[in-house]
């Protein structure tokens, strides 16, 4: 129970988009604050736009992404803001949870 | 043997008058016009031959001696029409290939053809009036040739200002020729041979007779000097008579190549050729050398701001002009000369590879470079002792026979250029300084004393035709002061720091910047107006061909319908 | 006029977050544009491909562009053949099923039918192509904002650059604005006042600027849109910055929201509002349209009726004519078009016996998929018992290329793959030499630059070096270029690349990487055997004077020389540990196979053998044979291609090099289907360079990852050319480069038209036309794939991008399981059609696909 004192709670946003887009989600991270994120290429999936193929071999823009950033609540707010403006015609979907951090200056 | 000099501007004009008149189709137009300027450069070689083997002067001309109506040349005007036949033949063996589809191309070669011609005659002319024929048609050719693309209203746009300015000078000339008429009579101009020693006793008799102008008695001699100024003035884009130069780029390549080797050299040519004119009058030199130094100065630091190849290449243009008027206006006529020929052959060959700027940049990212073995300050020092060094043995070896004033013309802008080669060699040191420097100081040496060399055995070649000493060209003195002062000014500018200085350095950039760009005033339009022209183009499903290739048949001079 | 102050505006970071994701939602208005230096052609509706091609041409035209070729050009192509009436028919038919079934209808005293009415209006009927031209002029914004955009980019020319650029476009522009005087001819003193006031982070000024022009949230996109067309260059050149520019790379980048955020202070100073902005539905010309609708109505009466024709089958004409608005007649014409095109190559590939050869050929040739490859193929495959593959020409190994002595490296792969090793061409020889030349030409240039570029230096060294230079210009342009006929040897010291990251930690892939690299190039191609020779012939042009030189390279090497990437391929194929490792994956390769890589020089035809000295001595008897087929081959591809070109035949093989040539080669111009399948679909026909050729072996690729592979990259990358070539031949001014004669070049970023201006991007006007004669028939990409059909739609369901462009039209593909079947079509619905030529179609004995 003591080790959850030593978290630092703050948000995670996981973004599912195509490969073309990345390059605009990652300008939106680096404008809201975000110090970082994770992205990986290549994900399928099914969906509301049918289906995905996974990675492909000689396009890395034509399939999915997801890329992953953990922020302070209001950094994430900012970045839900562009992403969802993003959304309105561009297929893709995110998430927004709540996540705990060991070291909270890696992510400020 | 003057009947060749006939063939130097007349075949081409035949030629010319063949396919305007024939509508030749674009094959044989070219064909036409390679043949036919082919052997108008033949002739001026071998003009140029009998002037400098033979009898320094040749004549094919109504009156006795070169008087009178017709063409006449001495070496002054056989180099200039050597230079611009085969700079045109080069053009036009170039924009055969070049145009190649373009259905304008036929016209391109006729106007090509005329202003070889109209430019024979202008350095061949036998009197005034000839001279000045050739100039008002060169003038003619060239600004319908920079509106080549008639579908473009920027093209249209250009050959109008480029006319507009033109016509200026053009004014100026004639009436240069009817202050001539006035004072000395009608013979004055029409038998009055256009040699050294003619225009000196023109000069000597124009200055009898004085005008009273606004309350100053001042001699014929000056207006006439003056007019001439304006009338180089115009035609080599000195300030402020520049602003059609930039917009001539609306014209294909060619054309410009055209423009710059054979056309806007027209001051120095003009002056050279009036020289006893110009130096009598010290309003005359003072106007040309203050207009000469702004434009030099001003045009070259734009050229320092332009991104664009071409539009460098305009400006650096302007600023040689510049230069090439002060050299005149300090008496350096033949050193004027040489730059003339030197610069329209530079010039043309730069152009017409503009296009390879590109795979250059792209080539040179991916050579091995290696980093300059010293710093700025020693570099500059080590490529200035060298090139001066250079520049002692040149004129040691050549011993050239020079005013003060050419003298510091020569040393000062020679060295100048070799030490700025040599640094630019030690930016990149490619080997080691055993090696590199060495073969630095030989390029040096070898650049230097050549443009010293070559100065010297031009000069020597056209010395009997061009007036030596000028008592009244900007001397020794004003010279070096000008020199120093504007090196002061660009070093404070480059290398001064503080707040104040930086903000003037950001008002200078962008006010050449504003320069260098053609007016903006033209269309100055509001969103709504900007639409409005939209939606006309709009309401057309079927939008438009490229204008460029639509015109079906050669239309020549009639661009003004357009604009 | 505005306020003389902006309001003080600081906005919040969602605001900003927002308007952010706008601005790139907005981006896609224009496609991106790569610098000149590695050309990458593009669909310039790319952002457009999740409309149907119908839609996004309308909306294309909307904003002053030209989508389709005119209908008396369509008319000229069918008067000369290229489109018969049975195309037309179809075409109808296809579009308006309902007209062209219809019954007949009495006119006068005969009977029409609605087919015949619309077939007479295409051919026939009255049009409305304007008379004059109208090219476009520079507008004063666009030279103003395109100036600074010029002295923000450079990093080439200029020798006293931007002032204060570090801090990005935007920030640079307004420190510096305030005092330029060109602002106050634009927009007036008060509007120069005004921007002075406006604050420095270009997402607040976006803000106010918006909020000045009374930008609603919900059309905020649209009035960023209508102001990116103001200058779509430059726009597509800052889409490339933001969205496609490697990491690394070292040069001024133009962002979007900075050019955004000028572009919208100057609309706001001069007075400009969105709606303004936004007002782009044309004041249509109802008058002149019911006049053009009734004089078709005229011309099908005069046709078919003569004198005595009544109201109401004057009506019933016009009914049908009104299914056909003026706007759709392009559109069927181009179906035609298509369809005619469509019957040549299916009907010619119809006639092959499609079985395998028997014997074991001497050598086997990999080629880059580029059409230009074709012709050489072809020549190469009479010359002997040859076989010949197709592959994209950066053989499947992305990499970045970092040449003998560079510190600088550079992608050579399609730009939908982000390379991730850097292979460095170390030496073999002394390189001492090489490199001393390589840095003293350096250094030359550098000293020429110097004297060239100072305050004080040119005048000198102008009137110097003109008589160096005058003379040689001379020279050069009345030898033209120097015939090219065999290989250069190549000049400079033996070297390798490094490819094995174990022996060359910088440079290289790992054994795991390289072998998978191999499988990858074996499995994709579908190689079943293996000659003692097998050539990796990747492709490069070299020409001179030619600013859109990188045009000519290779594309799949993102628009450079494919050389280094068949080296590389080459040696990973000739590694024996991968040879080993391919082994475990079932591929046995010979030990006396050797893979030997080359370039294609496309300009002359020539190939030349690259890192000879590496093939064994006992394969050098058979190289030298090779060579010298090659020879031959590129001779009679030569002489082929010199048919089309204008200009001296004889001269074919020194254009390259002829500094005074506008058309070096024709490049991939005529480009038109993209075939995937075995060469026994193909072999023998004489495909004229207009087919890209990618090897495929449906049996071996049960999983379908080649063939995935195959339709998500190189067909992609063959659609963005092929759509290049399409817009930049139907509205050169617009989506293409134009006149190349007035290009002025900026860097090595592009060119703009004349003194300034928009950067002008796409293909030049000399690329798609020799004058008079387009040399590129505009046509959209045919993609035509021997494998079972429900693979390829598979494929085609499972990746969006690809299911945009052949559900909404943009590509159109055929396809056969195996070669005995009937081709069939693809609907846009998504139903297999099977092909049948139109009835009254083009001889299919005397069918060629020559484009004239």
């Amino acid at each position: 129970m003591t080790e959850w004192q030593n978290l630092t709670r703050m948000a995670k946003i996981e973004i599912v988009i195509d490969g073309d887009h990345v390059p605009a989600v990652q300008s939106l991270l680096l404008e809201a604050g975000a110090t970082g994120y994770t992205a990986v290429s290549g994900v399928s999936g099914f969906g509301h736009s049918g289906q995905h193929s996974g990675r492909l071999l000689f396009n890395d823009r034509a399939s999915l992404s997801m890329i992953i950033c953990v922020a302070p609540f209001d950094r994430v707010e900012t970045v839900i803001a562009g992403v969802r403006q993003l959304l309105t015609d561009h297929h893709g979907v995110f998430f927004v949870s709540d996540t705990h951090v060991s070291r909270p200056d890696y992510f400020t | 043997m003057g009947l060749v000099l006939w063939v130097v501007p007349v075949l081409p004009l035949l030629a010319a008058l063949l396919i305007i008149g024939g509508h030749r189709t674009e094959h044989t137009a070219g064909r036409v016009a390679s043949g036919a300027i082919g052997m108008a450069a033949a002739a001026s070689v071998a003009t140029l031959i009998s002037v400098g083997f033979g009898e320094p002067l040749l004549t094919a001309t109504s009156g006795a001696d070169g008087t009178g109506w017709g063409l006449a040349t001495g070496r002054i005007g056989a180099v200039l029409t050597t230079m611009v036949t085969l700079v045109t033949l080069t053009v036009v063996t170039f924009a055969r290939r070049y145009l190649l589809g373009d259905d304008r191309a036929p016209r391109f070669f006729a106007l090509a053809l005329l202003v070889s011609a109209s430019t024979s005659v202008v350095a061949t002319g036998s009197n005034i009036v000839v001279l000045a024929v050739g100039w008002i048609a060169t003038g003619l050719a060239i600004s319908a040739m920079v509106g080549h693309r008639s579908g473009w209203a920027p093209a249209r746009n250009a050959a109008r200002r480029t006319r507009i300015s033109f016509l200026i000078g053009d004014s100026a000339l004639v009436g240069a020729i009817g202050v001539i008429v006035w004072a000395l009579g009608t013979d004055a101009v029409t038998d009055q041979a256009l040699g050294l020693e003619p225009m000196r006793s023109m000069a000597a008799e124009l200055q009898a007779d004085t005008i009273t102008l606004l309350g100053q008695t001042i001699g014929a001699n000056a207006v006439v000097a003056v007019l001439l100024v304006i009338t180089g003035a115009a035609r080599s884009a000195l300030l402020p008579l520049h602003r059609w130069l930039p917009t001539t780029l609306a014209a294909p390549t060619p054309v410009s190549a055209m423009l710059h080797a054979g056309v806007i050299n027209g001051a120095g040519v003009l002056l050279v050729i009036f020289a006893p004119i110009f130096v009598s009058s010290r309003l005359a030199v003072i106007l040309a050398f203050g207009l000469g130094v702004i434009t030099a100065v001003v045009a070259t630091a734009i050229m320092l701001v332009k991104s664009d190849v071409k539009g460098s290449l305009v400006w650096s243009t302007a600023g040689q002009m510049g230069f090439m008027v002060a050299q005149v206006a300090v008496g350096a006529f033949a050193a004027a000369l040489f730059h003339v020929v030197g610069h329209a052959m530079y010039k043309a060959a730069l152009f017409l590879g503009a296009g390879q700027s590109i795979s250059h940049v792209a080539e040179h990212r991916f050579l091995p470079r290696r980093s300059a073995p010293f710093g700025p300050a020693i570099r500059w020092t080590t490529a200035g002792v060298i090139s001066a060094g250079a520049m002692a043995g040149g004129l040691a070896l050549f011993q050239p026979h020079l005013t003060d004033s050419g003298l510091i013309m020569v040393v000062f802008f020679g060295w100048f250029s070799g030490m700025a080669a040599l640094n630019g060699w030690f930016r990149a040191m490619p080997l080691d300084l055993s090696t590199g420097l060495p073969i630095g100081a030989l390029g040096t040496a070898v650049g230097v004393g050549g443009y010293v060399g070559g100065l010297t055995l031009f000069e020597k070649f056209i010395a009997s035709t061009v007036p030596f000493e000028s008592p009244l060209a900007i001397g020794p003195a004003t010279l070096a002061t000008t020199i120093a002062l504007i090196a002061l000014a660009a070093l404070l500018l480059r290398l001064g720091s503080g707040e104040r200085l930086e903000d003037v350095r950001h008002r200078v950039y962008v006010a050449l910047l504003a320069e260098s760009t053609p007016d903006l005033t033209r269309s100055v339009t509001t969103g709504a107006g900007l639409r409005a022209a939209d939606n006309h183009r709009l309401e057309q499903n079927q939008p438009t061909q490229s204008a460029a290739w639509q015109s079906s048949h050669i239309r020549i001079f009639n661009e003004g319908t357009h604009s | 006029m505005t306020t003389s102050e902006p309001t003080a505006h600081r906005s919040s970071a969602a605001d900003r977050s927002v308007i952010l994701a706008d601005v790139s939602r907005a981006a896609t208005v224009v496609a991106p544009s790569w610098p000149l230096s590695t050309f990458v052609a593009v669909n310039p509706l790319g952002g457009s491909e999740h409309l149907d091609f119908g839609e996004a041409t309308t909306t294309a035209r909307l904003q002053g562009r030209r989508t389709h070729l005119g209908l008396a050009e369509f008319r000229a192509e069918h008067a000369r053949g290229a489109i018969v009436d049975a195309d037309l028919d179809r075409a109808i038919a296809v579009a308006h099923p309902m007209l062209a079934g219809a019954a007949p209808l009495p006119l006068g005293s005969t009977l029409v039918t609605p087919l015949e009415i619309l077939r007479h209006d295409l051919i026939r009927g009255p049009i409305d192509d304007p008379a004059e031209p109208t090219a476009a002029d520079n507008d004063p914004v666009t030279v103003y904002i395109g100036s600074w955009c010029a002295a923000f980019t450079d990093t080439a020319t200029a020798t006293w650059s931007m002032p204060g650029r570090d801090a990005g476009f935007y920030p640079a522009w307004l420190h510096l604005a305030v005092h330029d005087r060109r602002v106050d001819k634009l927009v007036g003193k008060g509007g120069r006042r005004w921007l002075g006031g406006l604050p420095t982070n270009p997402l607040d000024a976006l803000d106010t600027s918006l909020s000045e022009l009374g930008t609603e949230p919900s059309t905020r996109v649209d009035v960023l849109r209508a102001l990116l067309l103001q200058l779509p260059g430059w726009a597509g050149y800052a889409r490339w910055c933001d969205e496609w520019a490697a990491d690394g790379e070292d040069r001024p980048m133009l962002r979007l929201v900075d050019l955004l955020a000028v572009l919208a202070a100057i609309e706001v100073a001069r007075g400009g509002t969105a709606s303004l902005l936004l007002r782009d539905t044309p004041a249509t010309n109802a008058a002149a349209a019911d006049d053009l609708m009734s004089a078709r109505v005229d011309s099908v009466v005069a046709r078919f009726g003569g004198g005595q024709t009544e109201p109401e089958q004057r009506a019933a004409v016009a009914a049908i004519l009104d299914q056909v608005p003026n706007v759709e007649r392009p559109g069927l014409w181009l179906a035609a078009h298509e369809s005619n095109f469509r019957d040549r190559l299916l009907g010619l590939m119809q006639r092959i016996d499609p079985g395998e050869t028997g014997v074991g050929p001497d050598a086997q040739m990999v080629m880059c998929i580029d059409v230009r490859s074709e012709g050489l193929r072809r020549h190469f495959e009479r010359t002997g018992n040859h076989e010949t593959f197709g592959f994209a020409g950066f053989f499947g190994v992305p990499l970045r290329w970092r040449p003998l002595g560079s510190s600088t490296s550079q992608a050579r792969c399609p730009v939908l793959v982000t390379p991730q090793h850097e292979i460095i061409e170390r030496p073999v020889d002394d390189p001492e030499a090489f490199l001393n030349q390589a840095a003293a030409k350096v250094a030359a240039d550098e000293a020429v630059y110097g004297a060239k570029r100072g305050l004080g230096s040119p005048f000198a060294f102008a009137e110097a070096a003109g008589w160096l230079t005058g003379p040689i210009a001379g020279i050069r342009t009345l030898i033209g270029g120097r015939s090219r006929a065999t290989g250069s040897s190549v000049d400079g010291p033996i070297t390798a690349p490094a490819v094995d990251a174990a022996q060359d930690p910088a440079s290289g892939f790992s054994l795991v990487e390289r072998t998978l690299i191999a499988e990858t190039i074996i499995k994709t191609i579908g190689f079943t055997r293996f000659a003692p020779l097998v050539v990796l012939c990747g492709h490069a042009s070299h020409t001179t004077n030619n600013l859109h030189a990188s045009s000519l390279d290779c594309g799949a090497c993102g628009g450079a020389p494919g050389g280094p990437s068949a080296r590389v391929a080459a040696a990973i194929l000739n590694d024996p540990d991968v040879r080993v490792g391919l082994e475990g994956v079932d591929i046995q390769i010979p030990d006396t196979t050797w893979f030997v890589a080359a370039e294609h020089e496309t300009a002359a035809d020539v190939v030349t053998v690259l890192d000879p000295h590496v093939v064994p001595d006992s394969l050098q008897s058979a190289l030298a044979q090779l060579r010298t087929n090659l020879g031959v081959a590129g001779q009679k591809n030569a002489a082929e291609r010199a048919r089309r070109l204008p200009g001296n035949p004889d001269r074919i093989r020194s254009r390259g090099g002829d500094w005074a040539e506008v058309r070096p080669e024709w490049g991939l111009a005529g480009n038109a289907a993209f075939v995937v399948g075995p060469r026994s679909m193909t072999r023998d026909l004489d495909l004229a360079s207009r087919v890209f050729l990618h090897s495929y072996d449906a049996e071996s690729d049960i999983d379908a990852v080649a063939l995935e592979t195959i339709m998500t990259a190189p067909l992609i990358v063959a659609q963005w050319i092929s759509a290049q070539y399409y817009f930049s031949t139907v509205d050169n001014d617009g989506f293409g480069a134009g006149d190349k004669t007035l290009h002025n070049p900026m860097g090595d970023i592009g060119v703009v038209v004349g003194s300034g201006g928009d950067l002008a991007t796409g293909l030049p006007l000399q690329s798609v036309s020799g004058g008079t004669d387009r040399a590129h028939e505009p046509l959209r990409l045919l993609a035509v794939v021997q494998a079972p059909l429900e693979r390829i739609e598979a494929i085609i369901v499972r990746n969006t991008g690809l299911r945009n462009l052949v559900q909404n039209g943009w590509i159109t593909v055929a396809g056969r399981s195996h070669g005995h079947e009937p081709w069939s079509v693809r609907t846009p619905s998504g139903t297999w059609d099977q092909w049948h030529p139109a009835e009254t179609s083009n001889d299919p004995t005397a069918a060629s696909l020559e484009i004239r």
